[in-house]
């Protein structure tokens, strides 16, 4: 697989948002709800996976509903809702990490010891969340919005406005510091034998 | 250890995260059983993936439907999508003031170029102006009564009148009252200080407008060739 490309203008306009961004604007509930329910997995999770904080996610996913309907006249329908949406979310997960950016943050005083041994391999995701808030922001929203999101790297770039190309770079740069951060906490590599080819 | 199927792996890394796709190329394949470093590089990326896997299943679920919907139409949030839209997205602030400054110019040429040959002030009647040039409250009656010479105190009296006829809008008129003390605070009138100016500045109508528009960003007013 290689990062998943795909054509924004074939893929992401669906017809359903469409027609339910116009119910919205001509005033009928029933459209607010099924936008919200269509898209609230999404956006909290960016937030969440972002922020690192369930409260700050489950604000910042409100809010982000709440700035898209108020200005959802100003959305052009011939682009697709989704990267409108979710660009929306980043930037007000953005904004939230530049005020906590003034605060002393103690993930990355943490994130220097060597994780405990004895703790179950199911904390593997709570060491990845920990060595997330370590990365500068635009590999983090990154690495969210291809793994988690499963997002192809166009679509990351049109959400974070920038190239294709710079999204396939900081990837991998995402992914370059992530697993060195998870090797020197110790976090001890278990792969798949067959995965990996045997040494000679 | 080959230096370049080590770059040549880092390239394949870099173009796609898929490590199945990476071990699928026999040349890398084989790079990684000979090279150590490449090797340890690629477990801890296949370590990587094996958290983002526990990462995305650690995610809670959650709702927010009934939520958002209370906030828009609640009253707290002014429910805009609720009535039909009838606000269209407008014009940014900037593109509102560069349209005002340009009519504020133009009115401002119209009055220069068309202010009839008049008698020069009386020293004795102070320049609203030449208060804002010199900085002082007081003006000497016997200073000359056209100070305005310098192009930095033309700019500023530009500038000010504009802002003034943005403002003033229709009373912005020569002739007006010049009792009115609106029109004598910029001064408007038969002996006021925008018909002196216009007077004086006639001779370099072109190149202060040319001044002004760039001043303000407005177009260029195309100008006829001169004979």
């Amino acid at each position: 697989m290689s990062c998943r490309n795909v054509v924004v203008s074939e893929v992401f306009v669906t017809e359903d948002d469409a027609e339910l961004v116009r119910n919205c604007l001509n005033g009928r509930e029933s459209g607010l709800r099924q936008l919200t329910e269509r898209y609230q997995g999404m956006v909290f999770g960016i937030c969440y996976r972002m922020l690192g904080h369930r409260e700050d996610a489950e604000d910042v996913t409100q809010e982000t509903f709440l700035r898209a309907f108020r200005s959802l006249h100003r959305w052009d329908s011939t682009r697709p809702f989704k990267p409108w949406l979710l660009t929306i979310a980043v930037n007000r997960c953005r904004t939230l990490l530049g005020q906590r950016a003034r605060r002393p943050s103690t993930t990355e005083f943490v994130s220097q010891f060597p994780a405990n041994p004895d703790r179950p391999q199911h904390d593997l995701a709570e060491e990845l969340q920990l060595a997330l808030e370590t990365l500068r922001e635009n590999y983090r929203s990154c690495f969210i919005l291809f793994h988690h999101e499963e997002l192809g790297c166009a679509e990351i770039g049109e959400i974070l406005g920038c190239p294709e190309g710079t999204v396939k770079t900081w990837l991998y740069r995402a992914r370059r510091q992530l697993a060195d951060h998870l090797r020197r906490r110790g976090i001890t590599p278990h792969v798949e034998p067959k995965l990996l080819p045997t040494r000679n | 250890m080959s230096n370049r199927n080590c770059s040549q792996l880092e390239t394949e890394l870099q173009r796609t995260p898929d490590l199945h796709e990476v071990i699928a190329t026999p040349s890398l394949r084989n790079h990684l059983q000979n090279c150590a470093d490449c090797r340890d590089l690629f477990e801890e990326l296949a370590l990587l993936d094996m958290a983002v896997v526990r990462w995305k299943e650690a995610t809670p679920t959650v709702d927010f439907t009934d939520a958002i919907i209370t906030r828009l139409t609640d009253g707290t949030i002014t429910p805009s999508i609720l009535s039909p839209a009838t606000d269209q997205p407008t014009n940014s602030g900037r593109g509102s003031f560069v349209a005002l400054s340009a009519i504020a110019i133009l009115l401002l040429a119209v009055i220069m170029s068309s202010a009839p040959e008049s008698q020069p002030r009386p020293v004795s009647q102070p320049l609203v102006v030449m208060e804002v040039n010199s900085g002082s409250a007081e003006t000497d009656p016997l200073e000359p009564s056209f100070p305005l010479l310098d192009a930095g105190s033309m700019f500023v009296t530009l500038a000010d009148g504009t802002a003034a006829a943005v403002h003033g809008g229709a009373n912005l008129v020569a002739g007006q009252n010049p009792d009115d003390p609106a029109n004598a605070a910029i001064g408007i009138g038969e002996s006021g200080w925008m018909r002196d100016l216009g007077r004086t500045l006639a001779p370099y109508g072109r190149d202060l407008e040319q001044a002004a528009s760039f001043l303000f960003e407005a177009e260029p007013v195309e100008e006829p060739d001169r004979c």
